[in-house]
């Protein structure tokens, strides 16, 4: 339990602290607001609209498209640190993972997934 | 270097089922490129072939696989995967199923739909994704064979949908039909759901995790009763986490108010499909996990399981007495159901288990008949699926009426259909356990449920039609209607058959 003790009176002396710095700065801070100072990036491009419109779904295919294949690459780099040790099945595993998703990229191509226009 | 990878228990031959059906997925995927090939014609022919081979080698595996007796160990693949009967018997529940939603396919994809080749493809892996579901012996293994299904099934839903090609620009001008935008409701509140409970459901099996040190499903079971540190808190959230991500799957009460909606706008092949299967998929983990891991720590899930199997009994039926959708009305019929099957998983017994096979197997039957009926009926629009369609079709149809009428007298429950057997031995598991109360608010629940079956007959045989309405017989529904009609009363006069198929086919 002494570990939990230490832990709480960090807990409790961060708090405190944290707590104290923002009560000092809000009361005791000088205020005087511009409206350079109200606009939400204080530096970058100034929102021209909300960010609710309607955009095309075929962003929404790419990005889905990207995390597959990004997934897949991720999946690759453990593999590869261990392959030494997973030796052929390794391999045989890792090509059949490749050749569904190949499956599936080929569908996509085929299906005209890929085209903008 | 020493080979990292244990070879001794890979048995591929048990996994033979499921290799069937992702190869032919894969298959129609790339069929459905070829603009000759890509109709539902051919499709669904490659299907059913690889269906039925999957159908075939799960008996033939049901037969060869471990059991209690045998003394084999069914553990497989590091023990992520089980190879035993009870995992094959669902393999044929799954199977049977997904032959729904192929026969549905005479409708649904419609005819201009690109995107044939996807249905069938996704129907199979959902399959896939159910029958590794159905033999994990890991929580790993659970959840992504869970994820493999559910996210098809979400794409599924929507499948009534016409396909936009994306490029319109967002315009008011644009008319939707009913279908496309009951079914875009379905697939978007499943998925939104779906996905929160998921999350829940993975949250919970990290704690269990967080409170075993294991996912083993087996030695989950071993710990709790072995060493008396295990049962700590963390292991109960765990557990409740959990059984509320499971809950959501067989839309128990309260993670029931999707179901409705979402059966409603799914295409009906489809609503069938998962109105079954995906209630036998996650009872099968359910049974697993409450089973196998947690029977030491029976007296602290016991309470949350029967409350929310009385409240899903009695919300469900009471729902569904004020549907005139007969697609919503099967959905709270449904949920009522699921409250039926988890009074086999609160007897906690044996005899408990195999009365959840029993009645999953018949429940089977009843609802793909029903389904079928419903597909056959089916007509467009709001009222498509009204329960007016069904006024006077005793007259004109006097088989089609006769086998529905069979179907709603075995969904509630009336000897000597299978339906009342199915009941039966639920309600005797749970007495001999010592659970009478469950049993009397069970009794009273169905009571309920004959007025709202009742009804589907009073109209076919008590009322004059308001107008011709046209239907075919498509010829795989027929044969659905006509099988489980023969299903049905098969089992209803010689249940004990089947019962001890259920008995031997307990996991252990």
């Amino acid at each position: 339990m002494t570990e939990y003790f230490f832990i709480s009176v960090f807990a409790i002396v961060a708090l405190v602290v944290v707590g104290a710095l923002l009560a000092l700065s809000t009361i005791l801070g000088p205020r005087n607001p511009t409206p350079q100072k109200l606009i939400p990036y204080e530096c970058g491009i100034i929102p021209r609209e909300e960010a609710k419109g309607r955009y095309p779904v075929r962003f929404a295919t790419i990005a889905m498209l990207f995390i597959i294949f990004d997934i897949e690459v991720v999946f690759m780099y453990p593999w590869a640190v261990a392959l030494d040790q997973l030796q052929l099945f390794g391999l045989i595993e890792m090509v059949v993972f490749i050749a569904i998703l190949g499956i599936a990229y080929v569908y996509i191509w085929g299906r005209g997934g890929l085209e903008w226009d | 270097m020493s080979s990292l990878i244990n070879f001794d228990d890979m048995n591929w031959i048990a996994l033979a089922p499921e290799l069937i059906i992702l190869v032919t997925a894969l298959f129609i995927l790339l069929v459905g490129l070829n603009k000759t090939l890509n109709n539902n014609r051919y499709l669904s022919q490659a299907s059913l072939l690889g269906i039925g081979a999957a159908l075939v080698c799960s008996l033939y595996l049901w037969n060869m696989a471990p059991t209690a007796a045998s003394g084999t160990q069914p553990g497989m693949f590091s023990n992520a995967l089980i190879n035993d009967r009870f995992s094959q018997i669902f393999n044929v529940i799954f199977l049977v199923m997904s032959l729904f939603a192929v026969f549905g396919s005479v409708r649904y994809p419609q005819a201009d739909n690109e995107n044939k080749a996807e249905y069938f493809s996704l129907v199979l892996l959902t399959v896939m994704g159910m029958m590794f579901l159905a033999k994990s012996g890991n929580l790993i293994t659970a959840f992504i064979s869970l994820e493999i299904f559910s996210v098809s099934l979400y794409i599924l839903c929507g499948f009534s949908a016409k396909h936009g090609t994306g490029r319109e620009i967002a315009s008011d001008k644009v008319e939707l039909s009913w279908e496309t935008l009951s079914s875009q409701e379905s697939t978007v509140k499943y998925l939104l759901t779906g996905a929160f409970a998921s999350a829940i459901l993975v949250y919970g099996m990290a704690l269990m995790y967080a409170g075993t040190g294991t996912t083993e499903i087996r030695l989950i079971g071993q710990l709790l009763r072995e060493n008396p540190y295990t049962s700590n808190l963390l292991v109960y959230i765990g557990m409740g986490l959990m059984f509320c991500g499971l809950a959501f799957k067989v839309s128990l009460v309260p993670f029931h108010s999707w179901t409705p909606d979402v059966y409603q706008g799914a295409p009906t092949p489809i609503t069938g499909f998962m109105s079954v299967a995906t209630k036998a998929a996650a009872f099968a983990v359910i049974a697993r996990i409450f089973f196998i891991a947690l029977p030491e720590i029976q007296e602290i899930w016991m309470p949350f399981l029967f409350g929310a199997s009385v409240l899903t009994m009695l919300v469900g039926n009471i729902g569904a007495v004020f549907q005139d959708n007969v697609k919503r009305m099967l959905a709270y019929s449904g949920i009522a159901h699921a409250g039926y099957l988890l009074i086999g998983i609160v007897a906690n017994s044996q005899e408990g288990m195999a009365s959840i096979i029993f009645y999953l197997a018949i429940y089977l039957f009843m609802n793909i008949g029903a389904f079928a009926v419903v597909f056959i009926m089916e007509g467009e629009g709001q009222e498509g699926n009204s329960i007016n369609r069904f006024k006077g079709l005793a007259k004109r149809s006097p088989l089609l009426a006769a086998a529905m009428s069979l179907f709603m007298v075995s969904l509630a429950g009336f000897p000597p259909t299978a339906g009342f057997f199915g009941k039966l031995y639920v309600f005797v598991a749970a007495i001999k356990a010592g659970y009478t109360l469950i049993t009397i608010l069970a009794v009273i629940a169905s009571v309920i449920s004959v007025y709202f079956y009742l009804r589907v007959i009073v109209m076919m045989y008590f009322h004059e039609e308001d107008e011709e309405i046209p239907f075919t017989i498509h010829k795989g529904m027929g044969a659905i209607v006509t099988v489980s009609t023969v299903a049905i009363l098969a089992f209803g006069l010689f249940p004990s058959s089947l019962m001890q198929l259920a008995l031997d086919s307990i996991p252990f």
